[in-house]
């Protein structure tokens, strides 16, 4: 899943995260409380367009297969969270989102959901199998033996959508009642680790796990995210994902049991993927005047750099933050990302002793607890003076294991060079749910490229 | 103070305060001689603790004897109580004998007993020899704190963090002993604001030196659980400035305030190794040695990339022995920067 960050809470639909100089803001469409921005033209064309006939069409022809996905709590009838959902097959099936049953996946034994159609018809749900990789659920509606369903049909995949097409996405925001939402197709989210459909238009909480059609009300895509610092930038996952998780997994047997298992080995192959590709890309070159400082080559992530030159006479610093847009929704947190950042100082007004004073100020100020104590163990580390052929590093690595998906761990390296009495690097690297031979990999990858530029 | 002794006294019994200093002096003319709070005694005690005719002192051929009355409290002599009846013979040529009857403490002192040299006042002192010594530990704080300040500060701001510092260190030295200096007089009528001020300066460039002292260490030769336990030896100079400071306050039991000291000492370091455990899993106070010093102060070796990674082995089977045990506490925030 891609620049997802689903909501849980119908109260607070809102997530934000600054990255690097830019806000990134990403939040997903579960049972969320964003104001609403009625559908009206988009700003790019500037005539006012009337309701558009192909909007209600759409709408008509895919109403009886859209759902609304509850998680409701065992025994009480209330819900804890909504999100949407459509049929794919004449049999029942239901896709949608991860985030949108995760909480009905992990904790089965309190946790209850229900489809509601626009009739208002309410009926059990199972869980068929999940994809936290690409944020999907199939489901299976729990009265399936004794009636059949429309269900939407796919786009093929031969036949690409083109820039700039108008584009429908459905659901029922924040538990308002179902709706339409017109946009337009934009191509592929850059810089994703796994491919996302890049959708201009509004997508709200609630929306989540809703359909995307095309003008011939055909599936293109699965709602998912969007971003809360921009207008209209939403993401979808494609439709080929879906396909493919129908195709695995049509007959399965329904989830009874926590679905941790399943989740730890999604994200076993995930992070197999992502430390190869990591690695292969290897690192941008003139980073730092003296030094091969590493950042990553940007396939999958993005840099941001600033700098800031001291007004009282201190210390100047660059900084480069590269992290990943892309993260694993793993129930009660997410995980399996990168990110790469380094600081570099110029402490030639300061004379060694302050600028070593300063120096020890920034490598202490650093945390290594990211999740609480009931997803994640206290962080373990080890540390001591590297050689990088002939430049010398305080080097620590400080470990964390998860506590629910056994065999996978943070682990966050932190750097600091030690051969300048005014001047210096200090670098940290951190991923997030990976084995622990990736782990040593990677911070050995990410310690072996540092260097001097000139011995 | 009664009359002036005349030739004719045998002895002087003194009433003492809790610090030690008379409160008051009899002069005894006679054996026997009895006291107790009855109006009859030689030496009338308003002390409620006190029996109607305590003890008495009397001489016979052995020489002088301690002699207990009627007493349900009897009579402490050093450690050993005497019990209604009982005599203790007193030695006539060693240091005077202090007993405590009820809540009285009482020394009698006789002619045959050595007199303590006179002892100076203070103001005979030089003036060198008195203010020397406080001048010189203040002035070195001053200049460790000042390149402490200089070390912390950017060039621009280094003025006013300066007369901050100087402000702040004022205000702290005369807080700090005066309310020590208060303590002392509550207790021994005294101020001893000199002593209190002598130690708080000793103690603090102790502090300074055991505070930065480790990190030094740990860095130079990369030795992480030095500086992981640098705060024992800033706790062991705490409980040192602690027993130096009461024993203006108390003078007269120095041992009860070593035993003070040691404990608040031990109650200190056990706190602190409970609460980083509790935080962190670990006895020590830092996650890694995060000092860094110029680069030419490192004596330790660095280590090949590989080996280093290497190293993280062992790290595994703790982790999954951890990554088992049911959460304790929470220090985690769920958020996704680090």
């Amino acid at each position: 899943m891609n620049l997802a960050r689903p909501l849980r809470r119908s109260s607070s639909a809102v997530v934000g995260r600054i990255v690097g100089a830019a806000a990134l803001a990403v939040a997903c469409l579960l049972g969320g409380a964003v104001a609403q921005v009625p559908l009206a033209a988009d700003a790019a064309s500037a005539v006012p367009a009337p309701p558009s006939l192909s909007a209600r069409k759409v709408y008509e022809q895919a109403r009886s297969q859209l759902v609304q996905i509850r998680t409701v709590l065992k025994g009480r009838a209330s819900q804890t969270s909504v999100g949407s959902g459509f049929f794919v097959t004449r049999e029942g099936h239901i896709v949608t989102n991860f985030h949108v049953v995760s909480q009905a996946a992990l904790e089965p034994e309190q946790h209850d959901l229900v489809y509601v159609t626009a009739d208002g018809r309410e009926a059990p749900v199972t869980i068929l199998q999940i994809d936290v990789r690409h944020d999907l659920a199939l489901l299976r509606a729990g009265d399936a033996g004794q009636r059949s369903f429309d269900a939407l049909a796919f786009r093929p995949e031969a036949q690409a959508l083109a820039q700039g097409e108008r584009i429908y996405s459905l659901g029922n925001p924040l538990d308002v009642g179902f709706a339409v939402m017109e946009g337009n197709y934009n191509g592929l989210v850059r810089r994703s680790f796994y491919p996302q459909i890049f959708f201009g238009g509004a997508l709200s909480g609630g929306m989540s796990g809703g359909p995307a059609l095309d003008q011939e009300g055909r599936v293109i895509g699965v709602n998912v995210a969007r971003r809360v610092d921009g207008e209209q930038v939403s993401f979808l996952v494609p439709a080929t994902f879906a396909t493919a998780l129908l195709a695995g997994s049509r007959d399965a047997a329904p989830l009874k049991t926590p679905a941790y298992p399943a989740v730890t080995a999604q994200l076993e192959a995930h992070q197999a993927d992502l430390t190869a590709r990591f690695m292969r890309q290897g690192w941008k070159e003139a980073t730092h005047p003296r030094y091969h400082v590493p950042v990553p080559a940007d396939e999958f992530m993005r840099c941001w750099g600033s700098s800031e030159i001291s007004r009282t006479g201190g210390l100047d610093l660059e900084r480069s933050d590269c992290v990943m847009d892309t993260r694993i929704y793993a129930g009660d947190f997410s995980t399996g990302a990168i990110a790469v950042r380094h600081e570099s100082y110029d402490g030639s007004k300061l004379g060694p002793l302050r600028f070593a004073s300063r120096h020890a100020q920034s490598f202490r100020n650093e945390s290594f607890s990211r999740l609480r104590a009931e997803h994640q163990t206290r962080p373990q580390c080890h540390e001591d003076y590297v050689d990088r052929k002939g430049l010398v590093l305080r080097a620590v690595v400080c470990l964390r294991a998860y506590k629910k998906l056994p065999q996978l761990y943070d682990v966050a390296v932190l750097v600091a060079t030690l051969d300048q009495s005014t001047s210096g690097v200090q670098g940290r690297f951190d991923a997030q749910g990976v084995s622990y031979a990736n782990a040593q990999k990677l911070a050995r990858h990410y310690l072996e490229a540092y260097a001097w530029t000139t011995p | 103070m009664d009359d002036a002794v005349s030739p004719a006294s045998v002895a002087v019994l003194e009433i003492l305060d809790r610090d030690g200093q008379v409160r008051q002096a009899h002069v005894v003319t006679a054996w026997p001689l009895r006291i107790g709070r009855a109006i009859d005694n030689d030496v009338v005690l308003s002390d409620p603790h006190v029996a109607a005719h305590h003890l008495s002192v009397a001489g016979d051929a052995g020489g002088l004897a301690l002699q207990v009355g009627e007493t349900y409290n009897g009579v402490l002599a050093g450690a050993r109580r005497l019990r209604s009846g009982e005599q203790l013979r007193l030695v006539e040529d060693a240091a005077p004998g202090e007993w405590t009857v009820g809540r009285t403490r009482l020394r009698l002192r006789l002619p045959s007993q050595p007199l303590p040299a006179e002892l100076p006042l203070a103001a005979a002192a030089t003036r060198a020899r008195r203010y020397g010594p406080v001048v010189a530990a203040l002035v070195a704080l001053l200049l460790a704190l000042a390149f402490n300040t200089w070390l912390e500060t950017d060039p621009d701001n280094l003025g006013r963090a300066l007369g901050g510092m100087l402000l702040a260190t004022g205000m702290g030295i005369a807080i700090w002993c005066g309310a020590w200096s208060l303590l002392s007089k509550t207790f021994t009528r005294q101020t001893y604001f000199g002593w209190h001020l002598k130690v708080f300066l000793l103690a603090s460039l102790a502090w300074l030196v055991c505070d930065n002292l480790p990190d030094l260490l740990g860095f130079a030769l990369s030795w992480p659980w030095i500086s992981d336990f640098g705060f024992v030896a800033t706790y062991a100079v705490g409980a040192a400035a602690l027993y130096f400071h009461l024993l203006a306050v108390e003078p007269a039991r120095p041992r009860l305030l070593r035993g003070v000291a040691l404990v608040a000492f031990g109650v200190g370091v056990g706190l602190s190794l409970w609460f980083n455990h509790q935080r962190s899993d670990r006895l020590g106070a830092e996650l890694y040695m995060s000092h860094l010093f110029p680069p030419a102060l490192r004596l330790a070796r660095p280590v090949a990339a590989d080996t280093f990674v290497d190293g993280l082995a062992p790290l595994q089977a703790v982790l999954d022995k951890r990554a088992k045990e049911p959460p304790r506490g929470d220090d985690g925030d769920d958020s996704d920067e680090e």
